[in-house]
């Protein structure tokens, strides 16, 4: 068994990194237990994430791999679970993504610029900036009552992709907001005091040098909270996204399902042969989102090798 | 002192007071400028010489809670006047700072920066500035083959003789040196100097040091000061040889330092 071998090649090497101090005085070998088993418990702490990620992402493969074949992609969603198919909800969450980073990305950064590099330091902006951070914390079925009041009811969007996007947007902006504050407070002032001191305006060290030194920040930040919109479920049903939609929407003001949603619903119905759907759409998602991730972090590396 | 002789001033201050929120660090400093020629401001740490170089262009209005009191003329311009534009201010008053601070951009783009956002769009023209400012800040030589290069590539004191070839490219009528040479090492401290040195037929040049020799080496004028006054004020010789105060006498000689 490999996983024997394994774990007894660690344990000896673990032995081997407790004795090797034992001639030492006593402050050096507690210095350097406490070095040991800060590094193990690192290295367990990493082990238990990998593992989870690792065996949820290998059972929903297991399970759902045989229903990952062209029709599950091109087809409605079914009564029949072999005949049912992801086509209006990952054409649903490409919609609603879309919309809600074209509306979340500008309002955020917009946003933190201005708490950043404009606003005075006084008590209304540090008021706004806790009260953000709040609201980075707020569960998100309290987004989706906001965004069922307010672009369903209030703006009369009934349960279209705007409505849904709308309030994906609301949730993931304090997100967007306070990763871009941190991503410009990382970059060093002696390059905005460089700018200036050519006469540049604030403006003009915004656009030409703390925008780009902070680009790859928040560049993960967008991508961090538009992954977590990807996967939001709760809000989208509280707004009355639809779970059964057989055509795809043609503009934005038409009903839609998403990928989450129709995962949900496969996954509450009593049939087994649906789990298998349901696993499958588990193993689309988690794909989309890495594919997400894996192109932020190439834009993040090319630019950076730009520099 | 009359008028002609404050009107030939590059910078003629008057009852300067200065501070962060309730800390005043600079008290009534009265001090005129002369141009084309290199004055050093020396001092112990902490004695406000920062402090009075970035009154001078304005930079202190990035920072929270600073204050300012007195007057500040530049030329026949008040620095701190209800109309002055201050990025005009800033284009005419250049600034070079401790650490070298180049963009994170090719050696090229870092001189051109400053032609750029005030609208010069004439590549011929960029490139031909970009050339005369290399060439005047003694870098010319070193780069001409990879002005692509980014700029972080270059050494320390050739990343600060690019800051100089940036500034100096805007064509400003004063550089502020903040300890320019604190952060390099002998060789590129002789550089830097030699060309401050070369600078001043051009420019007038304010230098804030902690560096004694550096101020007798390069120095025309020096002003003294100590907890935020200005102690004295004169030709290097004056200040260095001739002192009348017993406090500049025992800083130039290392009593304290």
């Amino acid at each position: 068994m490999y996983w024997v071998r394994g774990f007894k090649i660690v344990f000896e090497k673990f032995m081997n990194d407790i004795y090797r101090h034992q001639n030492e005085p006593w402050w050096v070998r507690r210095a350097s237990g406490i070095d040991q088993v800060v590094r193990y418990a690192g290295v367990l702490s990493i082990l238990f994430g990998v593992v989870v990620l690792v065996v949820l992402f290998g059972q929903a493969l297991i399970e759902g791999f045989p229903r990952l074949q062209l029709e599950f992609f091109t087809s409605f969603p079914s009564r029949i679970a072999s005949q049912a198919g992801i086509l209006s909800a990952w054409v649903g969450t490409i919609w609603v993504i879309v919309l809600c980073a074209l509306m979340a990305v500008p309002l955020g950064v917009m946003t933190a610029l201005y708490l950043e590099e404009y606003s005075s330091r006084h008590l209304l902006s540090r008021i706004l900036e806790i009260n953000i951070a709040n609201l980075a914390g707020v569960p998100s079925i309290i987004y989706g009552l906001l965004g069922l009041g307010l672009f369903v009811r209030l703006l009369a969007l009934g349960r279209s992709v705007l409505a849904g996007a709308g309030t994906l947007a609301l949730l993931i902006l304090p997100i967007v907001i306070l990763a871009t504050r941190e991503a410009l407070r990382a970059v060093p002032h002696s390059l905005r005091e460089g700018s200036y001191a050519l006469g540049a305006s604030r403006w003009q060290t915004i656009w030409h040098q703390v925008l780009p030194a902070a680009f790859p920040s928040i560049l993960t930040g967008i991508i961090l909270a538009v992954s977590r919109a990807v996967g939001e479920t709760a809000p989208l049903i509280m707004i009355g996204a639809l779970t059964y939609i057989a055509f795809l929407p043609q503009s934005v003001r038409d009903p839609f399902t998403v990928l989450p949603i129709q995962v949900f619903n496969w996954v509450s119905r009593p049939q087994q042969a649906f789990t298998a759907n349901a696993a499958a759409g588990v193993v689309v998602l988690l794909g989309i989102t890495l594919t997400i991730n894996a192109v932020a972090i190439w834009l993040r590396h090319r630019y950076q090798q730009k520099i | 002192m009359n008028d002609t002789h404050t009107m030939n001033m590059v910078f003629s201050i008057r009852g300067l007071q200065a501070g962060y929120g309730q800390k005043s660090v600079l008290h009534d400093v009265s001090i005129d400028i002369p141009p084309r020629s290199i004055t050093a401001i020396i001092g112990p740490s902490g004695c406000g010489k920062s402090t009075f170089l970035r009154c001078l262009n304005r930079m202190n209005d990035l920072t929270p809670d600073f204050y300012v009191r007195g007057k500040v003329m530049h030329r026949d311009e008040d620095v701190y006047g209800q109309s002055v534009d201050v990025t005009h201010l800033r284009r005419r008053i250049g600034m070079v700072f401790q650490k070298p601070n180049p963009f994170p951009k090719s050696i090229f783009d870092n001189v051109a920066y400053g032609l750029r956002i005030h609208g010069m769009r004439d590549q011929k023209k960029i490139t031909e500035k970009v050339h005369d400012s290399l060439v005047k800040a003694a870098l010319w030589d070193e780069v001409k083959d990879h002005l692509a290069m980014p700029a972080l590539r270059l050494s320390g004191g050739q990343q600060q003789r690019l800051c100089i070839a940036r500034t100096i490219a805007v064509a400003p009528e004063v550089i502020l040196f903040d300890e320019p040479c604190s952060a390099l090492d002998p060789v590129s401290t002789r550089n830097i100097e030699n060309l401050i040195v070369h600078l001043k037929k051009d420019y007038a040049l304010i230098v804030v040091t902690h560096n004694l020799q550096q101020a007798h080496r390069i120095a025309d004028y020096v002003g003294f000061f100590h907890m935020g006054r200005l102690v004295e004020f004169g030709a290097m010789k004056q200040v260095f040889e001739e002192s009348t105060h017993q406090l500049t006498r025992d800083y130039v000689q290392g009593v304290f330092g």
